[in-house]
């Protein structure tokens, strides 16, 4: 019997399953993929917001501003990458400028601090890769950016740390009243608990349903993006944001805690919430969006794209807390942008909520930092020099375009809530994501992998399920062959 | 084009057989093949009587007539294979010495694949002496000690 | 950290340039020379290419890669030349200091007297193709998937579509049909392919494998595995023509779409780089940019032959020995520019010193921008035609070699540029 059972391990799931533990509370997360984050959490803009472009009044807005005050202490205890580089929202011409000026309004109605309007000269002087017909910009210092996806392998491994239960390859199928408890039926068995947590992103309206007639429908709202080559580091200093249009807040341009550069997304309502192949259409328009920011983005300079679905709810605001005829059951529900950035504040108002519901009492045991994790990559030559004597594997390059060594790819797969595919190490370590994407390394990874879980490397995949990388062993055709002969 | 037509006849004078099989009815067919010999790459059209290289056309260069009667009389090929050694990586990776008949080459892949080395082995190592009768040796191209 | 250690000739990588490079430089009196090579052993990409046509020109003889790299790897040892492998170069600097790791031996720095870079090529992966769709498994580079089979002994699929008819991808066609794996069909999207004729008619043809020209990937299908692709014809300005979509079941999709050379420790060096060749711009003794760093193979410009790779390699090996023998740097010497003209691209070397141009023949490497029928290749000094030489087939798949002879510059001495181009009869 578990106090709480959270469906879903993207970064809201997992954050709030890391800060329900700041309570004397038996918390299981579980997670349909064969990692956390595994789906919108990981194919986002990676920014956060400064909450100028929510809706004043809104939940979108209250947790868009304290979530963007949380990042620094969060991710210095989780040892993430986030810089506050600031973000810039541009207007390309006059016609804009009221447009501007509402959305400078709407950021003080929300309390966003330190926002000021600046002139073309001195926005032109910030970014000089910005189009030179830009005529004025929205200035927000508290705009960030981080790695969504080491974000929420943080916070869960943290939970885990903590005492979490967290369940990979778990697909809840159906949650069920019992005796005034929950019952939450998985592929990995059925759990009992007081409270259930439904953080299932493209899946909440499904598991909302279940259990209330207060019904909501989630419309999977397809983003699509561009990845630019690393050589175009430093192109832009701020995410630049082009002026609210009728489909989410439009074409972004930002740079990337990595170093490299994001372009995208676009929105398209679509109908299967899985359904994250880029299309020719939709990746034209992102890089011709990005294109009126950027006049100069080459072609040639696009290295690799994806897309990621959104849990878009028509009344577009966030759905928080218990369902009013389902005690018990709360909501965290139609997160979409700015989720990133409310992950934080959303899990702590949630998990407070909870505890309270629960009459639970303080974790005094509650370790909130993840041991660092040692990335070779941002190391100096000293300090190489002392890691490689200590433990000689960091002196093996398996992904020579990011310089992660086989150390860094052994200790993510061991680390609590470790790596179980070739996807997931490439978001915890980056091993694949630079210029050759993994042609060079990925059979290097793949042998790590099964050598570290104990299974063949024809059970190894790309990122779970049947997405296997290997079909056959040479031996096995030569068998065939024999038997022909 | 005339100049093509000319490399024709003249192919078509260098094949002595064709005059010995003349007084025969003849079963003519037509081939298209890629010339090899150069990257121009040339379409060849070459008529075939019993088994023969009677005509070529589509070439550019006598090289053609002499790949033609190659390819479609004698075609050859270099067999390059993997033998699998359990427990160890990389596989072997063997060849055969020489060119083999084309149409033997499936059947020198069950041979190949059939063939169970033991180690050590060093490149240039005969694994099959006698692959399918053909009389050419499959030797091993790498070291596996 | 330990000391930094000095070097007189250091070869980054210990494939076919380096192990070429590295006799050649002993061979011209260098005495302390070291390769570093990433791979636990020489050879480089030959290992994997276990097919044959390799050393027809140097060995007079039908090799296989392994079999090539062997020759060179036993000289190599022979002259006692030490190599240092399972070692990863991390930085180059302009001042020839370079840093690499390895388990064995920690984090190391050596000075070099001269380097010779010779790290060869990657390929170019599907994301700078831009094909949209879904991010399934089963998508290798071609090379990938030749590593899985003939290093590690494991097939990458059971049912196979090929984008781009590179020779990697053609040597694959036939390796995977030999292994029992149904080759669906090979895609280019060029009208012709940039493969050997020879690997068409051995690696297709004979598997009655269709080569579909003028047609590319336009959709990727699968969740999880792949399970399909979408092709679509294209048209001449390589656009996909709608309507003319085919879809083909596949569980595998291999990418032959062309090699580029490795040049990020380069770029560090501050080695400039040729945008055409994806290599550093050198002069006629392949010396970069940068004094003292030396660039041959795959790493200055992707080759068609291995052997090639090896004479270049010499050259660069040797030239790099006297530099680190003179130990003189080099004062700016009057050098003439080359140039693509009309017709050419990727000209190498991109500079020759105006005196070795008039006193001996320098040889110029490219590729026509198209296949040329009956072209003739034009030469001019300062824009003055000084050759001229008729060539019955030009294709963008094989190298075009151009000697340059002083005997062209007895009217004409040029100053400032050589042009080359071909035009078409």
């Amino acid at each position: 019997m578990y106090d709480i059972v959270i469906i879903g391990g993207g970064v809201i799931g997992c954050a709030i399953a890391r800060e329900l533990k700041r309570w004397q509370l038996k918390v299981a997360l579980c997670e349909r993929s064969d990692d956390v984050g595994a789906g919108a959490s990981k194919a986002n803009s990676a920014i956060i917001h400064p909450g100028h472009s929510a809706k004043p009044g809104t939940a979108m807005a209250r947790l868009n501003v304290i979530g963007n005050q949380l990042y620094d202490q969060l991710c210095q205890e989780l040892d993430i990458p986030f810089q506050r580089c600031g973000s810039l929202t541009v207007a390309f011409d006059e016609e804009e400028l009221p447009a501007l000026q509402s959305v400078y309004q709407d950021g003080l109605a929300n309390g966003v601090p330190d926002m000021r309007l600046i002139d073309r000269d001195e926005l032109l002087r910030r970014e000089p890769n910005l189009n030179p017909e830009s005529v004025a910009a929205l200035f927000a210092p508290t705009g960030g950016i981080v790695c969504p996806y080491e974000l929420t392998v943080g916070l869960a491994e943290n939970a885990a740390i903590n005492g979490a239960d967290v369940f990979l390859n778990a697909k809840v199928t159906q949650v069920k009243r019992n005796a005034g408890n929950w019952t939450v039926c998985t592929g990995r068995g059925d759990f009992d608990c007081a409270v259930v947590v439904n953080a299932a992103g493209l899946y909440a309206d499904i598991f909302n349903n279940q259990v209330s007639t207060d019904t909501m429908r989630i419309i999977p709202r397809r983003g699509e993006y561009w990845m630019i080559d690393k050589s175009f580091d430093g192109a832009f200093h701020s995410t630049i944001f082009q002026l609210p249009g009728k489909m989410g807040k439009g074409v972004l341009v930002s740079p990337t805690v990595d170093g490299a550069i994001i372009v995208g997304p676009n929105a398209e309502d679509i109908d299967d919430r899985d359904d994250t192949a880029t299309t020719r259409a939709g990746l034209e328009y992102v890089y011709q969006a990005a294109s009126r920011i950027w006049p100069a983005l080459p072609r040639r300079a696009l290295i690799t794209n994806f897309a990621g679905n959104r849990a878009h709810l028509v009344r577009h605001d966030f759905v928080l807390g218990e369902a009013p005829d389902a005690p018990g059951f709360f909501n965290a529900a139609g997160i979409e942008s700015p989720g990133l950035t409310a992950a934080p504040a959303i899990a702590r108002e949630l998990s407070a909520a909870i505890a309270k519901h629960l009459h639970a009492s303080a974790n005094a045991e509650f370790q909130p930092c993840r041991p660092p994790v040692r990335r070779f990559r941002t190391m100096t030559m000293a300090e190489r020099a002392a890691a490689i004597a200590e433990n000689p594997t960091y002196g093996r390059i398996i992904c020579r375009c990011e310089q992660v060594t086989e150390a860094e790819i052994r200790d993510c797969i061991r680390r609590p809530v470790g790596a179980r595919s070739v996807d997931a190490v490439k978001r915890r370590t980056r091993a694949g994501m630079g210029r050759c994407q993994g042609g060079f390394c990925m059979p290097r990874v793949v042998a790590i992998l099964s050598e570290e879980l104990g299974i063949s490397p024809l059970q190894v995949t790309k990122n779970g399920g049947n997405s296997t990388i290997l079909t056959a062993k040479l031996e096995e055709l030569s068998r065939e062959r024999k038997a022909e002969a | 084009m005339m100049q093509r037509r000319a490399f024709g006849r003249h192919a078509l004078g260098h094949l002595s057989h064709v005059q010995l099989f003349s007084d025969y009815p003849m079963i003519t067919m037509k081939r298209e093949i890629t010339c090899i010999s150069c990257p121009l790459g040339c379409s060849l059209e070459v008529s075939l009587a019993d088994g023969q290289v009677v005509a070529v056309t589509g070439n550019e260069c006598p090289r053609g007539v002499a790949y033609a009667r190659q390819e479609c009389v004698h075609p050859e090929r270099m067999v390059t294979a993997l033998i699998p050694i359990p427990g160890r990586t990389p596989p072997l990776s063997v060849r055969t010495e020489r060119p083999i008949p084309k149409n033997r080459i499936s059947d020198c892949l069950c041979a190949i694949a059939a063939a169970r080395p033991t180690l050590p082995i060093r490149i240039g190592d005969v694994i099959i002496p006698d692959v399918v009768g053909v009389g050419v040796a499959v030797i091993a191209t790498r070291d596996l000690l | 950290m330990n000391a930094i250690i000095p070097i007189d000739v250091l070869i980054i990588g210990g494939g076919p340039a380096g192990l070429a490079a590295a006799l050649a430089a002993k061979a011209a009196g260098a005495d302390d020379i070291l390769i570093l090579e990433r791979e636990n052993e020489l050879g480089g990409i030959l290992r994997q290419c276990i097919h044959t046509g390799f050393g027809l020109h140097i060995f007079k003889e039908e090799l296989t890669g392994p079999e090539y790299a062997a020759r060179y790897i036993s000289d190599v040892q022979a002259q006692n030349i030490p190599a240092q492998c399972d070692t990863m170069v991390i930085d180059i600097t302009s001042d020839r200091l370079v840093t690499c790791v390895s388990a064995a031996h920690g984090l190391q720095q050596f000075q070099a007297g001269a380097i010779v870079l010779a790290m060869g090529c990657r390929e170019r992966p599907r994301g700078a193709l831009g094909i949209p769709g879904a991010r399934c498994s089963g998508i290798y580079s071609a090379g990938t998937a030749q590593r899985f089979v003939n290093l590690e002994g494991y097939l990458p699929g059971r049912r196979v579509v090929i984008l781009g008819s590179g020779d990697i991808g053609l040597i694959m066609a036939r390796r995977l049909t030999f292994a029992g794996i149904k080759v669906e069909a090979v895609v280019e999207l060029m009208p012709y392919s940039s493969g050997l004729k020879r690997n068409i008619v051995q690696c297709l043809d004979d598997f009655g494998i269709p080569l579909m020209l003028s047609h590319t990937v336009t959709a990727i299908h699968g969740k999880g595995r792949l399970t399909g692709v979408t092709i679509s014809k294209v048209d001449a300005d390589l656009k996909p023509i709608p309507g003319s979509e085919l879809h083909l079941p596949c569980d595998t999709l291999l990418l032959s779409v062309g090699l580029i050379p490795e040049n990020e420790l380069s770029r560090n060096a501050g080695v400039d780089l040729d945008a055409t060749t994806g290599g550093p711009v050198v002069d006629n003794r392949l010396q970069t940019s940068v004094p003292g760093i030396f660039a041959c193979g795959n790493v200055l410009h992707v080759h068609d032959l291995v052997d090639h790779v090896s004479v270049e390699a010499a050259e660069a090996g040797r030239q790099a020995a006297l530099a680190a023998a003179s130990r003189h740097q080099d004062e700016p010497e009057s050098a003439v520019t080359v140039r693509a003209g009309d017709g050419v691209r990727g000209i190498v070397p991109q500079r020759i010193n105006s005196e070795a141009l008039t006193t001996a023949p320098v040889k110029l490497m490219f590729r026509p921008s198209s296949v040329c029928r009956n072209a003739v290749l034009v030469v001019e000094a300062d824009g003055v035609p000084v050759h001229r030489v008729k060539k019955r087939v030009l294709t963008p798949g094989e190298m075009v070699e151009l000697s340059i002879k002083p005997d062209f510059f007895a009217a004409v001495k040029p100053v400032r540029e050589l042009c080359i181009s071909c035009e078409n009869q």
